[in-house]
């Protein structure tokens, strides 16, 4: 195994730590920063949803602003968004580089998409059973969590998947910001070397990263369908 | 129990994309605690708006809906809540919770009711009971048949022990043989517990076999109201007329086929124990004519026989008029379809 390794691998395997560290670095980022974008986006989504025309809550005012600030920040590309969030990120995070440095502008590359994603799944939430539900005299808070997050679990889940996947896209982005990670790590060592072997293996851990987080997301959605 | 409904100049009107829509154009009604009050009338005549008033699941945009007394419009949105769960309603579509049991559609209302585990589980079991269901508490509602889904639907709907039921098209989507099972269940119900019904439909078999009383809209008002006997022997309007002879399975046309001259097709009806075949055959003989019958019906409507022959009558106009003046004395209600 080592041996075959060594001569299919030879350069990732001179520096193993190398390679191990950059995938661990990925998986922390998109650990960090998909926890951040879950909670984010799941609110905004939410919003979203009881805000729109013939929600529950509906609010044009509310909706109309949350839709176009979503709109910016989806049209800002990644790089861009480093930068311009290049303040905020020192204020709250105390530094702008370093996986510290790219959890912010992660999250903010990727809630506002995941928000888009939330309000797809619960709009695709029959109306008829919030209207069902507000017959039996459920309010509000009843009709998100009881009838819109249950019912909507699995196009959640698969909405999750995508935006994740989309967020570890991101973090290979972040070598920008000093942030390492497999992208980082392939480009650096692999594209600037000339040292195939280490794009490939970047190229390996990251399909198996996003196949995991693929058969996760199948899993619960599958087990949230009746 | 409770479960009087009375609705005073309801108005609903939506703001269309051009023009206003007027779904609901100044309704009034009274529907007393314990009566099956059906409500008839063709797609976009405003009936499901109107009853969505009935629980301010659409508020009006004028008017007010007392129910026992008390006028929904003016509550507070806690208020309204707890009101609403005196106000079952079920839907043609079900609207069961797809990621749910059974038993645990059923229990869903009873949240934060202050029941206890138990008595949720109780209750349920006995709900799931009367519906006849106790058998697929644990299944899912995609695993059911259409007819089970609204039995479930039923139940849930019963289960904060509601005073009036809202069933919107609740057997549309229902094969005759189900639907009929439903209304049973549904005519069980009102009998047992004295609960107020309100039901849309535009399948007269439910108007027959339910109601006591009925209301047709159209054009967001209500044209016509009353018995549901006297609305079939008697139909005031165009559109109830159309409903009633729907409700034979046959058009007028397909009831009178083209006939010869000075040949009249006429619609007898008769009420309550009318002799039929004498009269046919008084008449013949007294008048000296020749009368086919075409076709026969003898409906029980609420309780009440309602007959109906469909005959031609080898008359002309001079010899027919002596003819429908006996027919007057003998309360057979005679109506010239046409002729050739
Ligand atoms: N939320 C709404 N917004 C705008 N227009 C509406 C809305 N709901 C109903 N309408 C309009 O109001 C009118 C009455 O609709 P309603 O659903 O009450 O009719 P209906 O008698 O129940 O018809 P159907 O038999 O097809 O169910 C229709 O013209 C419909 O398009
Ligand atoms: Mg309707």
């Amino acid at each position: 195994m080592h041996e075959w390794l060594n001569s299919w691998f030879p350069y990732v395997m001179k520096k193993p730590e190398q390679f191990l560290q950059s995938i661990q670095e990925t998986l922390i980022m998109t650990l960090w920063a998909g926890s951040l974008m879950f909670v984010f986006g799941l609110v905004l989504g939410i919003i979203l949803t009881i805000t729109r025309e013939k929600g529950i809550l509906e609010n044009r005012v509310v909706y109309q602003v949350l839709d176009k600030v979503i709109n910016l920040f989806r049209s800002i590309p990644f790089v861009i968004l480093i930068a311009v969030l290049m303040n905020l990120t020192k204020w709250v995070m105390g530094t702008r580089i370093g996986v510290k440095g790219v959890i912010v502008p992660l999250v903010f590359g990727s809630a506002p998409f995941f928000a888009r994603q939330v309000e797809s799944a619960l709009c695709g939430v029959d109306g008829g059973l919030v209207e069902a539900a507000k017959a039996m005299g459920v309010g509000p808070v009843g009709i998100i969590f009881r009838v819109y997050l249950r019912e909507g679990t699995a196009a959640l889940a698969r909405g999750t998947t995508i935006t994740v996947i989309s967020l570890i896209g991101l973090t290979a982005m972040s070598g920008y910001v000093g942030a390492g990670g497999l992208g980082d790590y392939a480009i650096t060592y692999g594209y600037n070397y000339n040292r195939m072997d280490i794009v490939w293996a970047s190229v390996i851990a990251i399909v198996i990263i996003v196949t995991v987080v693929q058969a996760i997301g199948a899993l619960i959605a599958r087990r949230s369908t009746h | 129990m409770s479960g009087s409904i009375v609705l005073d100049h309801i108005v609903k009107t939506f703001p269309g994309s051009s023009d206003p829509v007027h779904a609901v154009r100044d309704v009034s009604l009274t529907i007393p605690q314990g009566e099956i009050f059906g409500i008839v009338g063709f797609s976009g005549a405003g009936k499901s708006t109107l009853v969505r008033c009935i629980n301010l699941l659409e508020r009006p945009t004028s008017g007010h809906v007392f129910i026992d007394g008390t006028d929904l419009t003016t509550l507070s949105d806690r208020e309204l809540k707890r009101e609403r769960r005196k106000i079952g309603m079920i839907f043609q579509q079900f609207n069961l919770f797809a990621t749910r049991t059974v038993f645990e559609n059923v229990a869903f209302p009873l949240k934060h009711t202050g029941l206890s585990r138990g008595q949720i589980r109780e209750k349920v079991t006995s709900l799931l009971a009367y519906v006849e269901l106790e058998d697929k508490a644990s299944a899912y509602p995609s695993q059911l048949s259409g007819g089970q889904k609204q039995r479930v639907a039923i139940a849930r709907a019963l289960a904060t022990d509601p005073a009036i039921l809202l069933c919107d098209e609740a057997t549309s989507a229902l094969d005759p043989i189900t639907t009929s099972s439903i209304l049973r269940l549904l005519k069980k119900l009102n009998h047992e517990t004295g609960i107020t019904v309100v039901v849309i439909t535009h399948q007269m078999q439910v108007v027959k076999e339910l109601c006591h009383r009925v209301a047709v809209m159209e054009h967001g008002t209500v044209v016509e109201e009353g018995d549901v006997f006297d609305i079939f022997a008697r139909p005031g309007q165009a559109v109830t007329r159309s409903f009633v002879d729907s409700a034979g399975g046959e058009t007028a046309e397909s009831q009178f086929p083209a006939c010869a001259e000075n040949e009249k097709l006429l619609r007898l009806k008769f009420f309550g124990d009318s002799a039929r075949e004498a009269v046919i055959s008084q008449i013949s003989r007294r008048f000296q004519v020749d009368i086919v019958i075409l076709s026969g019906s003898i409906e029980t409507i609420d309780g009440r026989p309602l007959g109906q022959l469909n005959v031609k009558v080898a008359a002309d106009e001079k010899k027919l008029r002596p003819i429908l003046e006996y027919l007057r004395e003998l309360k057979v209600e005679a109506e010239v379809m046409g002729h050739a």
